[in-house]
């Protein structure tokens, strides 16, 4: 009776396996994901930040136009610059935010692939464990 | 710079939202899964102990069996008890092997298979102490009938080893308990017994130091006790089917042979004693103690006419006797009985005195036997004098001890029968004469009368005294024609020459009557003599018996039928009788010097002391007229039997005082006489000086 019962259980024990790794594989697919939306999300950004600082760079144009600013003046060319940082800092920051959530992603990865690896091995070792209480319990002639 | 930059940012951005994967799904699977695996494992490890502990089960009950059966085994044969241990252990040990179980079960199964296997060889070892044990308990059993016979046997012949051997087996049985090869009940038991034994050897002891007995006696006694290997069945009745119709002890010879033992004071079977009821041990210790008065009345001397009256009494008491008079009244009367048949021999031997002469006798003879013997065996002359003069002493002392109790001189027999049959043969036809006389002789002079006693008829009797009073006389011719003419067949008035003598009366003859009418002459001192002793009837007429046998042996010698030599005869009879009866007679006295050798004057002073001193005994009971006045009417006389006695008779032929003849009674006559005189003298004088003055 003994025996049916350990190959159902060592069968269970494997499909547990089974499952956990294809856990760990969609939950892989996910962080992919995941990163790929922040790729996007950060370019979104930092498209935005370009659009702003040429709105901002064209409004300032069409004003010193207005007025009769030269397009030349040292003073519309500061004020330029002093755009074109602001928008230059905010794409910095964009991208910086982009690589701690991939950085973030990819630990993330590596802990699923390290939760995986435990979980199959405890399982291994459960079974094995259940393994030899078993055959320790086993009936043998002295 | 302005919110208007704001306002105009057209592209949206994309907003993060997180991604909602299946891996929670799957691990819930996954631990659904493992929940299942591990419960399944479980299972089955339960699975596995239930199979397990089912062949473990089973295998204790196979093993409990074996231990069982093995029990079992050990109790129908317990001398293998090692070898069922040692084959139940390889059983039990197949068992346990061939038991599937696991490690735990595995561990449980070892333990009780060394425990049963440890319980085994307990009850083996046991079992095997047991059976020693059960060895040693049936050594012991076995040997200790013989052990309390030792045990009997130190305690009546040793004491003192009795107590070492006491001890010994006490200590003995006190580690025989401490070993348990005797139960505790068991030891005591044994000890029980021992103590039984002494108990019942002291109170045997102590039932023989009751009355009369003495210790010589009761030592004699108890030495013939083992001796006497009677069956052991005493008190038992015959036939255990036929025990509840009779009284046992009736039934029984063994116990009633000890009563009747115990009735004539002789030794019964200890072992008969040792295992009556208490009832029947108290019968027989009343037995005894009646028995022990009646031997310590007649041992301690008592005077045969008391001994006699007691019977009496007791007879006269009919059917209303005490056990202890029953054996008194058994004992007295074999007493009396035993000396009627002439066994005094016996009945003497049975005092204390008796049997120290008889033991102190047959010693010496013997000393001087082995003493006095050349190398073919025979005796020295000087060897046959000294055995002559033991035996006279022996016959003597035997003799003395019957005379100090009073007992009548007819039944004192102190020879011994082979004696007196050497002599009573010279009577029958052809008889050996000569050798008789030598026996005769050999005797001494006061003996001679007991040999004549001894004899059959009373002119035997006569014939022997005579040849006894003459033995010194040298005048051998004599005697051998006496007894021979006394012999039963050939002569006398009796005899075959009877015929001859008849005829020739008829013409000149002497017919018997004749004969014996001037025969009395010739016997008149004699009979004179004879006539004065007690129970003289039967001597008187053994004389002239003897005297006419003489008178016709010597006619028919001399072919003399008419008899006309009859005073030749006669006067030759007359001058050799009084050669054996040398008289000394007195008013008041007659004695024959060769009984007591008095004379005249001796005679007169023996007389006159012992009839003053008799008279004194009687002033004790009665006045002193009376005294004289009975002397008056019934006067005493002073006479000597053959035998040494010295009596005085009354007028009715009654023997009032009697005593055996010593020299120092004639000095104490001759100092009473000589006193007498002095007072005598002395009042006469003090008469005279009286009368002068």
């Amino acid at each position: 009776m003994g025996i049916p019962a350990v190959a159902l259980a060592t069968v269970a024990a494997i499909g547990k396996s089974v499952a956990d790794i294809a856990s760990t594989e969609n939950q892989k697919k996910a962080i992919d994901l995941q990163k790929k939306q922040t790729l996007i999300s950060a370019q979104q950004k930092s498209m935005a930040n370009m659009d702003l600082m040429e709105k901002v760079i064209a409004s300032n144009q069409a004003q010193a136009g207005g007025k009769g600013v030269a397009l030349s003046s040292p003073s519309l060319n500061a004020i330029e610059r002093g755009n074109y940082n602001k928008s230059a800092k905010a794409g910095q920051n964009i991208e910086l935010e982009k690589n701690f959530e991939l950085a973030n992603l990819e630990t993330e990865k590596k802990n699923v692939n390290a939760t995986l690896f435990s979980k199959l091995f405890g399982n291994a070792a459960q079974t094995a464990m259940n393994y030899k209480n078993f055959f320790d319990e086993k009936p043998k002639a002295g | 710079m302005s919110k208007d930059y704001q306002r105009i940012s057209e592209s949206p951005i994309l907003r993060t939202t997180p991604v909602k994967s299946k891996a929670p799904g799957l691990e819930a699977i996954g631990g659904t899964l493992g929940q299942v695996s591990q419960m399944l494992f479980q299972k089955a490890e339960s699975i596995q102990k239930e199979e397990s502990a089912t062949q473990y089960l089973q295998a204790e009950d196979q093993m409990a069996h074996a231990v069982t059966q093995a029990q079992e085994q050990m109790l129908m044969h317990p001398n293998q008890s090692k070898y069922i241990a040692d084959q139940t252990k390889e059983t039990l040990g197949a068992i346990s092997k061939s038991a599937v179980v696991n490690k735990q079960n595995r561990g449980q199964l070892e333990y009780s298979q060394h425990r049963s296997e440890d319980k085994l060889h307990y009850a083996a070892v046991s079992e095997s102490m047991d059976q020693s044990r059960r060895m040693g308990k049936f050594g012991f059993l076995s040997t200790f009938d013989q052990t309390l016979k030792t045990y009997e046997d130190y305690l009546l012949h040793d004491p003192d080893k009795a107590e070492g051997f006491h001890d010994n087996i006490e200590s003995n049985i006190r580690g025989l308990v401490s070993t348990q090869i005797l139960t505790p009940h068991e030891g005591a038991s044994a000890l029980n017994a021992m103590g039984k034994i002494t108990q019942n050897i002291h109170s045997l002891h102590d039932r023989f130091k009751e009355g009369g007995s003495n210790a010589a006696e009761a030592a004699g006694h108890v030495e013939s006790l083992l001796s006497s290997k009677e069956l052991d069945r005493a008190d038992l009745p015959h036939d255990a089917s036929t025990a509840h119709i009779f009284d046992s002890h009736s039934q029984d010879i063994v116990a009633q042979n000890a009563f009747a033992k115990a009735q004539l004071h002789q030794p019964f079977s200890y072992a008969a004693y040792n295992k009556m009821s208490e009832a029947s041990k108290q019968k027989l210790a009343q037995y005894w103690e009646g028995s022990s008065n009646a031997a310590g009345l007649v041992n301690s001397g008592t005077p045969y006419p008391k001994i006699l009256s007691r019977l009496q009494d007791l007879k006269n008491q009919g059917k209303t006797l005490t056990a202890q008079e029953t054996a008194e009244k058994a004992y007295l009367e074999d007493y009396q009985k035993n000396l009627n048949n002439g066994d005094y021999l016996s009945v003497a031997a049975n005092t204390n005195l008796g049997s120290k002469y008889i033991q102190d006798y047959r010693r010496q003879e013997t000393a001087i036997t082995d003493m006095n013997k050349d190398e073919h065996g025979n005796l020295s002359p000087e060897g046959i004098m000294q055995r002559n003069s033991l035996f006279n002493d022996f016959v003597s002392n035997m003799a003395t001890l019957g005379h100090a109790q009073h007992l009548p001189s007819n039944l004192i027999q102190p020879l011994p029968p082979q004696k007196i049959g050497a002599i009573q043969q010279a009577f029958d036809a052809g008889g050996d004469v000569g050798s008789a006389l030598n026996e005769l002789s050999s005797l001494r002079s006061e003996n001679r009368a007991y040999a004549a006693q001894g004899m059959k008829t009373p002119v035997q009797q006569q014939a022997v005294l005579m040849a006894g009073y003459l033995t010194d006389e040298k005048d051998d011719a004599f005697k051998t024609r006496l007894l021979q003419h006394s012999q039963t067949i050939p002569y006398g008035p009796d005899g075959v020459a009877k015929t001859a003598f008849q005829v020739a009366a008829d013409k000149d003859g002497k017919n018997s009557k004749q004969v014996e009418y001037e025969l009395e002459p010739y016997l008149k001192d004699i009979l004179n003599h004879r006539t004065k002793s007690p129970d003289f009837r039967e001597d008187v007429a053994g004389i002239r018996g003897m005297a006419m046998n003489w008178i016709y042996g010597e006619a028919m010698r001399h072919n003399d039928i008419t008899m006309s030599k009859f005073d030749d005869y006669a006067m030759e009879f007359k001058q050799h009788a009084s050669k054996a009866y040398n008289l000394t007679n007195g008013y008041n006295f007659s004695f024959n010097k060769k009984d007591v050798p008095l004379d005249q004057h001796e005679g007169e002073m023996v007389t006159n002391y012992l009839l003053d001193k008799f008279n004194k005994d009687q002033m004790r009971v009665s006045s002193s007229d009376q005294v004289y006045s009975n002397n008056l009417v019934n006067p005493k006389f002073v006479t000597a039997t053959p035998d040494r006695m010295i009596i005085i008779m009354n007028s009715l032929g009654e023997v009032v005082h009697s005593e055996p003849f010593q020299t120092d009674l004639l000095d104490a006559a001759r100092h009473y006489h000589d006193e007498k005189q002095k007072n005598l003298d002395n009042s006469l004088f003090e008469k005279f000086k009286a009368e002068w003055q």
